[in-house]
């Protein structure tokens, strides 16, 4: 296991009264594979990408059961031995708008390089040999290490962000939405380029997102979150094509596909709770047309519902039947 | 007829020159977002226009909708001229022509309450007294999926993103509009929220019968609600088919890549990516032809001439040098 | 929950917005209450304020004393230059005038300059900003060459032609404080126009037909009010600062007592060192009252600029 959480919860503390952002998440993510992450505004995504990476506030907290890398504890480890061995050598991180994190008077090449030496002790020349290298895996081409970021464009900047983040070949790199904000062509370029780097190297990728179709695509297993939890996990092909909770069904039916055209879009009536104040029984029982008594008083564990498949619903033995009823529009909107 | 008809559109502007241009007697460069676009909307109709960042969607919705003035060409609204209006004669327009705006987060002023944000048109445009406003907008609120008495009061703030976009178009709504322009409305909400709002759109249009322009980026959005779609590359209009034509029978190399690289949820679809070379430009001083051609495969001598748009099958059409021989 | 059903049928226009407006004040001030109970120098400040507007409306009527009189003291000595007593609780003057009431007079007057003059530059500054930041272009460029000229002129020599062409007056004072305030709301104003300019909501208020001045006044105006009020504050204490400048160097009208013409007084006798309760009560008033309104202004800093509330 490369990764793995268990309860994982962060509480910021604000004037208004505690958050809890992430409210209970487990987490398991093996070596050499990529886990998309999954979930709409306000699930708690970025506050989970911002945990791993001691990114909160002094006014968050975060408790969790389990909280490991490797065999590395990551709740009790020192911060500066977190940043000194884990940050960048372990763990990468491509932040959301990465574009918007190069440093616009400084040339790109020399960025990495600084970012390389800060973590290891190797030499310009050695460093600058690595971001020719790193420039390639991404395609980039060499001259434009020593370009502006300006001068890239949006698809670029995040190829070189990327090219930064897999410097010392992490075993986990972590892409917190890199497709959003991009163009459709671009977009895809991305999705291409990450392929190629699968095949050249051997990290896990955590993607972050909320674009269903890109997870289709890249991911090997997805995780859904909603309201703090994690409340399905599986293989792809499986999470899509026997989904077993109501918000993955929910979710696929509000997704247009240009290969269903003639499909009616379902979408999912209300919205997402207030994370001041949670709900007590399953965070999604508010919008659930199957929701009974025990939803709304109980908190569903996650559990195994069939080889590598989990879910945080009590309801999974009926599963066919909630396939079937939640393809009717009836269903959500009666 | 059409209700509305755009007749070779266009729109350039001109950026400064600084003091080391104007000495070196350098010419000022041009912008130019919107070059001669010719479709026209149908009664009760639903259009779509797709295309990347840049490739003039937006500016082509503020030309129509009268936010800015078109540097040449005309625009035909049932049949009458309105590419120049006076200023009565455009508020009389923008009774007839209306806009729902992309960021639910910044299109509502925070400090109005949501039921004057919904009577801000007849206000405005002095369509109704007081009275009259006080029935149509909490009908409107109603059909909306909002219920008057628990929103009508409230502030923009209080309302989460699909909420504040139902307001957005209830206020476009109120005036009765002919022909509604939808620049990207759901693009910001969440994805379980924009079925909800995009069906709404539809079967207002249908009940309030007005027709729509809607454009966006996202073709999986636009194939499911329009009955056309068109694309733009770069200003220039490139292709227009039924939602079905253009995504399984796509002609013009841009859609044809375009369409390939949308995803798809399902996990066992194997896209067949169309690979172009080159990255996106800006319309500054473009070279004179088809925008395409830099990046094109089929690219030849002749795409130094626009080409033309040709019907290459039934309501499709295509302006394609390569696709027509 | 109450039904929107408008109090203002088939109405003229103007009425319509007043009403309107005059609930958008009823409600910036009830969220005022808010800011500034919130932030502690500020509600110092408004309670300052509060009683020094206390003092300024009743004081007159409860004074002990007429201020211009010479009073006798029990004996029948004139009470020249008499220190704080129960008599005279402030002392008196050397002309044997009650300090005391005379700054209880000179508060009226200070505060009444101080508002007329804030008010009315806010009034001037915060349209002139609006206007040219909505408009831009020529209209800019002329509005901001006038506050350019504006800023380059110095108080001092311009009330000094005031007076000298027209004579000393409390008109005049105000006039050149006025003149002078305005020129900084202008410019933030125009800025803050500027930047809200580009809001999507504005679009929203074209596409839906609002004029220009619709626009500025009922979608752009509400928006800056917080900022409005943050400048009213501070263009009130520096319109108190500058018209006690002014009657301290004797520009203001003679008859009138301010707290600045206290202090001329007290220079032009020449007791300065000695008399320091004269010196001590405007000079603490001016400080007191001045601080207090900024004080205000800073507590209206956060919602100007919501992250300082972070703290």
């Amino acid at each position: 296991m490369l990764l793995e959480a268990r309860n994982l919860r962060v509480t910021y503390r604000t004037t208004e009264g505690d958050v809890r952002a992430v409210d209970g998440l487990d987490l398991a993510i093996s070596e050499s594979e990529v886990f998309g992450l999954v979930g709409e505004s306000g699930c708690g995504k970025s506050t989970v990408v911002k945990a791993l990476f001691r990114l909160l506030p002094p006014t968050a907290r975060i408790e969790a059961d389990v909280l490991r890398f490797r065999d590395h504890d990551l709740l009790t480890m020192a911060p500066v031995r977190f940043r000194r061995e884990i940050l960048m050598r372990e763990i990468a991180l491509v932040p959301q708008s990465a574009q918007n994190s190069l440093n616009p008077v400084q040339r790109v090449g020399p960025q990495i390089i600084e970012a390389i030496r800060a973590h290891s002790t190797a030499s310009t020349a050695k460093a600058r040999e690595r971001v020719a290298e790193l420039f390639d895996i991404v395609g980039l081409q060499s001259e434009l290490m020593e370009r502006f970021p300006h001068q890239f464009s949006g698809g670029m900047r995040q190829r070189a962000m990327i090219a930064m983040a897999l410097a010392f070949e992490p075993a986990l790199l972590v892409m917190d939405e890199p497709t959003t904000g991009l163009d459709v062509l671009v977009q895809e370029r991305l999705l291409g380029r990450i392929r190629k780097i699968r095949q050249r190297i051997k990290s896990s990728i955590l993607l972050i997102t909320h674009d269903i179709g890109v997870i289709a695509e890249t991911a090997d297993r997805v995780g859904v979150m909603y309201s703090g939890r994690m409340v399905e996990s599986a293989p792809t092909t499986a999470l899509f094509a026997a989904s077993q909770h109501p918000y993955t069904l929910g979710l696929k039916n509000a997704f247009p596909s240009i290969l269903e055209l003639g499909r009616e879009l379902i979408s999912i009536p209300g919205s997402p709770p207030d994370l001041s104040n949670p709900p007590k029984g399953c965070g999604f029982s508010e919008r659930c047309p199957f929701a009974l008594e025990t939803c709304h008083a109980q908190r569903p564990a996650l559990l195994k519902v069939g080889s590598d498949h989990l879910s945080a619903c009590i309801r999974t033995a009926e599963i066919e039947y909630m396939r079937d009823a939640a393809s009717k529009k009836l269903t959500w909107h009666s | 007829m059409a209700l509305l008809s755009v007749e070779h559109l266009t729109k350039h502007f001109s950026l400064g020159r600084d003091i080391g241009a104007v000495l070196r007697r350098q010419p000022s460069s041009w912008i130019k977002p919107v070059e001669d676009v010719t479709f026209s909307i149908g009664e009760g109709e639903i259009l779509g226009i797709v295309g990347e960042s840049g490739c003039g969607k937006s500016t082509t919705c503020n030309l129509i909708s009268k936010l800015d003035d078109a540097t040449s060409g005309k625009i035909l609204f049932d049949g009458e001229d309105v590419t120049h209006l006076s200023k009565t004669a455009l508020a009389r327009y923008r009774a007839q022509v209306q806009l729902i705006f992309q960021d639910p987060f910044d299109s509502l002023n925070p400090r109005l309450k949501v039921f004057d944000i919904v009577a801000e048109a007849p206000r405005a445009l002095k369509l109704w007294d007081e009275a009259e406003i006080a029935r149509r907008v909490p009908a409107m609120l109603a059909l909306v999926g909002l219920p008057p008495e628990r929103y009508a009061q409230r502030y923009p703030h209080q309302l989460s993103g699909g909420e504040r976009q139902r307001v957005g178009i209830a206020s476009a709504l109120v005036p009765e509009p002919r022909l509604v322009i939808a620049d990207e409305p759901v693009s910001m909400l969440d994805v379980s929220i924009r079925a909800g709002v995009m069906d709404l759109l539809r079967d207002l249009s249908t009940r309030l019968k007005f027709s729509c322009l809607y454009v966006s980026h996202d073709l999986s959005i636009l194939t499911h609600l329009c009955d056309r779609v068109m694309v733009m590359y770069l200003g220039q209009l490139v292709e227009v088919a039924s939602s079905h034509d253009l995504v399984n029978s796509p002609r013009h190399p841009y859609t044809r890549a375009l369409v390939a690289a949308v995803p798809v949820p399902d996990p066992a679809y194997r896209r067949q990516p169309v690979e172009i070379m080159g990255e996106l430009a800006k319309p500054v001083d473009p070279p004179p032809g088809c925008r395409f051609a830099p990046r094109c495969h089929l690219a030849m001598p002749q795409c130094s001439e626009t080409p033309k748009m040709i019907e290459v099958a039934g309501r499709h059409t295509v302006a394609c040098h390569a696709v027509v021989e | 929950m109450n039904q929107k059903s408008v109090k203002v049928p088939a109405v003229p226009l103007a009425r319509g917005r007043a009403v309107r407006w005059a609930g958008v004040l009823r409600r910036e001030l009830s969220n005022n209450f808010r800011i500034i109970r919130a932030d502690r120098l500020g509600s110092f400040g408004a309670v300052v304020i509060v009683i020094a507007a206390l003092v300024a409306v009743f004081g007159p009527w409860l004074m002990p004393h007429d201020p211009y009189e010479s009073l006798r003291m029990a004996d029948g000595r004139m009470a020249v230059l008499q220190r704080p007593s129960w008599e005279f609780p402030l002392g008196t003057t050397n002309l044997a005038r009650d300090i005391l009431s005379q700054m209880i007079v000179a508060t009226r007057t200070t505060m009444v300059i101080g508002l007329v003059s804030g008010l009315i530059s806010i009034v001037i500054g915060a349209n002139i900003g609006l206007i040219s930041g909505y408009y831009g272009g020529r209209v800019d460029n002329l509005l901001m060459r006038l506050t350019d000229i504006v800023y380059g002129m110095p108080f001092l020599p311009f009330i000094i032609v005031l007076i000298s062409l027209f004579g000393r007056s409390i008109g005049f004072v105000m006039l050149a404080i006025v003149v002078i305030v305005w020129r900084t709301s202008a410019r933030v104003v125009r800025a803050q126009t500027m930047a809200i300019k580009q809001r999507q909501f504005v679009a929203f208020a074209k596409a839906r037909g609002a004029s220009d001045m619709r626009i500025i006044y009922r979608h752009i105006a509400p928006n800056i009010l917080p900022l409005l009020l943050l400048y009213t504050s501070f263009n009130i204490a520096w319109a108190i600062v500058t018209e006690a400048s002014a009657s301290f160097l004797g520009f203001s009208d003679p008859n009138a007592i301010t707290w600045g013409s206290i202090l001329q007084d007290l220079w032009a006798s020449g007791y300065t060192r000695s008399a320091w309760w004269w010196f001590i009560a405007p000079s603490a008033a001016i400080v007191l009252l001045v601080s207090a309104f900024v004080f205000v202004s800073r507590a209206y800093e956060v919602v100007a600029n919501p992250r300082l509330g972070d703290r």
